[in-house]
């Protein structure tokens, strides 16, 4: 009710007429995008035919103050139902030193393609994980401010709000886990909105020569729940007894640069969870997440870039323990559970005015052995019109995240009209 | 008698001073000293325009892009995409550096997040155009030697024609560039730009037009001579010497809504 109310405070200020105001200006853009799945091993001819409307409004009043909305409007037309949402709705003051946005909003964190460790600030919607990830982000009520001095940017962010990242589930095709007996989670526990409860961030940005360098904090929940599981006299068998919320902090820094004629970034993030001594087998270990990347330009249209992930678990005594800290849902902070990776990601440009791509995209688990691959086409026959033809095809062994999806080989075709 | 010496004196004093002036009128200029003057020549401290891009096929097809630019002497550009509704709210932020490459940073909004540009990404066209990154950056004198290879006139401009070759450690996409220099005012209004293999790549050429005391473009054309493409870059509501303030060349203002 409290964001309802929010919301629609935000939403009138963007509407209301600045009389004081010389310059108030209002823009509505955004954009209309069909898309149509078929799954490989499906009995049925269409599997997803979903029409997405994102609306975005744009405000101004001077040279100071501007108000963005952005809402989304879904219509899935196998089950004939309907869904809208904001996913954005902010205030921003700027001054020369000083940017403040007040609202719902987005932050997107780190330098690395698709895999960003430091991205923790919003949870993602993993329901649909070929989903583009700008969608997937779930906006929060949060008070930005960037403040500017010398070379230097402070970023420092208050996120009053917590929510956790939406799994899919149990019974769905895209479920990372399975439990036996469960089709459903039960609802999670989430922490009292208290002050005391609210998390912060902290990130010191800078260039030094042709480096982009920052240093990062962040002191709030871990936004995947960590299970409890009890011990059951009757069937002899530990179950779920419960999901719960830990505090988490995490130290962060990331780069992107040049070497030569060679791409290069990285990013990292430690996670300091409150099992600091890795002694309380109820809450996750802390652990230590990196990604490393570099891209080339072959000639003058084809563009390459490979990365690889790891993940460490500190304090571990055992393999035992190792295996149940790496279970899947332990960490999803990067949108896919994996503690071993690499990417890969292969695009050329084509056409007169280089509207049209051809891509290819594939993700490599090198512990569990499997791999994710996605081939499409995107042309652009007109300004602000594109259709993407491609696949995305699963393969490996049965305990990998992509071996689990399988049988979710699929091909597909996104129309999307832009204005 | 003593004003008629006066008089004497002085306008002999004004001769000699016409005539130092003379002299040096007629000195040659070095090709090494007309570079340096094109690249000290006197130029807005800022400058504010409204951009329109066409993309011209060789069929005669067009794709039009619009923007705003704001450009701090020729050290510091920003500029923000208006139209078409699928680009816009992309911005790019150059600031060149004496003694290394350009910074270049791209955002576009679907990732949410401003991007460098990588050196070797430079060789990249810029947005479908004509243009490659490294076309929009600032050359340095330095970086390059010089050769004057004839005068020629371009229109009513009489013109030298100076050859300019990367020096080994200079990373670029050209082999030489040859240049045509207005001697009026030390200004490039056509260039030729020549692949590793020497053979003649893109054409520049650039039509210019007076705003308050300076000489500013009012169209810059690129053709690439092997696709048969070319790009057209129309100035427009120009306005010069604003005031500027030097921060909203950063990477903050590229993201913010306008």
């Amino acid at each position: 009710m409290k964001r309802i109310v929010f919301l629609t405070i935000v939403i009138a200020l963007g509407f209301v007429p600045y009389s004081h105001v010389n310059a108030q200006t209002y823009e509505l853009r955004g954009n209309l995008r069909q898309w149509v799945k078929i799954f490989n091993q499906s009995p049925y001819a269409t599997d997803l035919l979903e029409t997405r409307l994102k609306l975005e409004l744009l405000s101004t009043f001077g040279q100071n103050t501007a108000f963005r909305a952005v809402n989304h409007y879904v219509y899935d037309g196998l089950k004939k139902s309907n869904d809208w949402y904001f996913q954005e709705a902010y205030i921003d003051y700027y001054s020369r030193t000083l940017d403040i946005r007040l609202g719902k909003q987005v932050i997107a964190w780190g330098k690395a393609d698709e895999i960003n460790p430091t991205d923790i600030l919003n949870p993602q919607n993993l329901t649909n994980i070929t989903e583009d990830k700008n969608i997937r982000k779930i906006g929060l009520l949060s008070l930005k401010t960037d403040w500017k001095f010398y070379d230097f940017v402070l970023e420092g962010i208050w996120k009053p709000e917590f929510q956790s990242m939406q799994l899919p589930p149990l019974n769905s095709q895209w479920a990372f886990f399975t439990i036996p007996g469960l089709s459903e989670l039960p609802s999670p526990s989430y922490p009292e909105n208290k002050l005391e409860n609210t998390e912060w961030a902290l990130k010191l940005s800078h260039t030094i020569l042709m480096y982009d360098f920052s240093v990062s904090y962040f002191d709030g929940w871990d936004n995947i729940f960590t299970p409890v599981l009890v011990f059951n006299p009757v069937t002899q068998q530990m179950q779920l007894d419960r999901l719960v919320f830990h505090r988490t902090k995490m130290f962060g820094a990331d780069f992107a640069g040049s070497i030569h004629s060679v791409g290069v970034w990285g990013e990292f993030a430690y996670f300091r969870t409150e099992d600091t001594g890795g002694t309380n087998p109820y809450i996750k270990n802390p652990y230590l997440q990196y990604v490393v990347g570099a891209d080339y330009t072959f000639g003058y249209s084809i563009k390459a870039n490979v990365q690889y992930f790891q993940e460490y678990i500190t304090k571990v005594d055992d393999d035992v323990e190792e295996e149940s800290e790496e279970a899947i849902i332990s960490k999803l902070g990067i949108g896919i559970p994996l503690q071993q990776a690499a990417s890969l990601r292969i695009e050329k440009k084509f056409g007169d005015y280089d509207q049209h791509r051809v891509e290819l995209f594939g993700f490599y688990d090198i512990k569990d052995q499997g791999m994710m691959l996605q081939p499409k086409l995107v042309v652009s026959p007109e300004d602000a019109f594109s259709l993407e033809i491609g696949m995305v095809i699963f393969d490996g062994d049965k305990e990998s995240i992509f071996g689990r999806f399988g049988n979710n080989d699929e091909i597909y075709l996104k129309c999307i009209y832009s204005f | 008698m003593k004003a008629k010496n006066y008089f004497i004196l002085c306008t002999l004093g004004l001769f000699f001073l016409m005539g130092l002036k003379s002299v040096r009128c007629q000195e040659k200029l070095t090709t090494d000293q007309i570079m340096q003057k094109v690249d000290t020549r006197i130029i807005p401290k800022d400058m504010m325009a409204m951009m329109k891009m066409d993309l011209i096929d060789k069929k005669g097809n067009v794709r039009s892009r619009a923007m705003k630019t704001y450009r701090m002497s020729d050290d510091k550009q920003i500029m923000w995409f208006l139209e078409p509704a699928d680009v816009k709210g992309s911005s790019f932020l150059r600031l060149s550096h004496e003694d290394r490459d350009d910074d270049m940073w791209l955002y576009l909004p679907a990732f949410g997040k401003v991007r460098r540009i990588a050196s070797h990404a430079k060789s990249g066209n810029f947005m479908g155009s004509d243009f490659t990154y490294e076309d929009l950056g600032d050359r340095k004198l330095k970086d390059y030697t010089y050769k004057l290879l004839k005068e020629e006139t371009i229109g009513d401009k009489a013109c030298w024609v100076i050859e300019s070759i990367p020096k080994q450690d200079v990373t670029t996409d050209y082999a030489k560039i040859v240049s045509w220099i207005w001697k009026d005012d030390y200004l490039a209004v056509k260039e030729e730009f020549y692949d590793k293999k020497g053979n003649l790549k893109k054409v520049k050429s650039i039509d210019i037009q007076r705003v308050d005391k300076y000489w500013v473009p009012s169209k810059v054309t690129m053709e690439d001579l092997k696709s048969e493409h070319k790009t057209e870059l129309l100035f427009d509501q120009i306005s010069v010497d604003t005031g500027l303030k030097n921060e909203i060349f950063d990477t903050s203002y590229m993201t913010r809504i306008y």
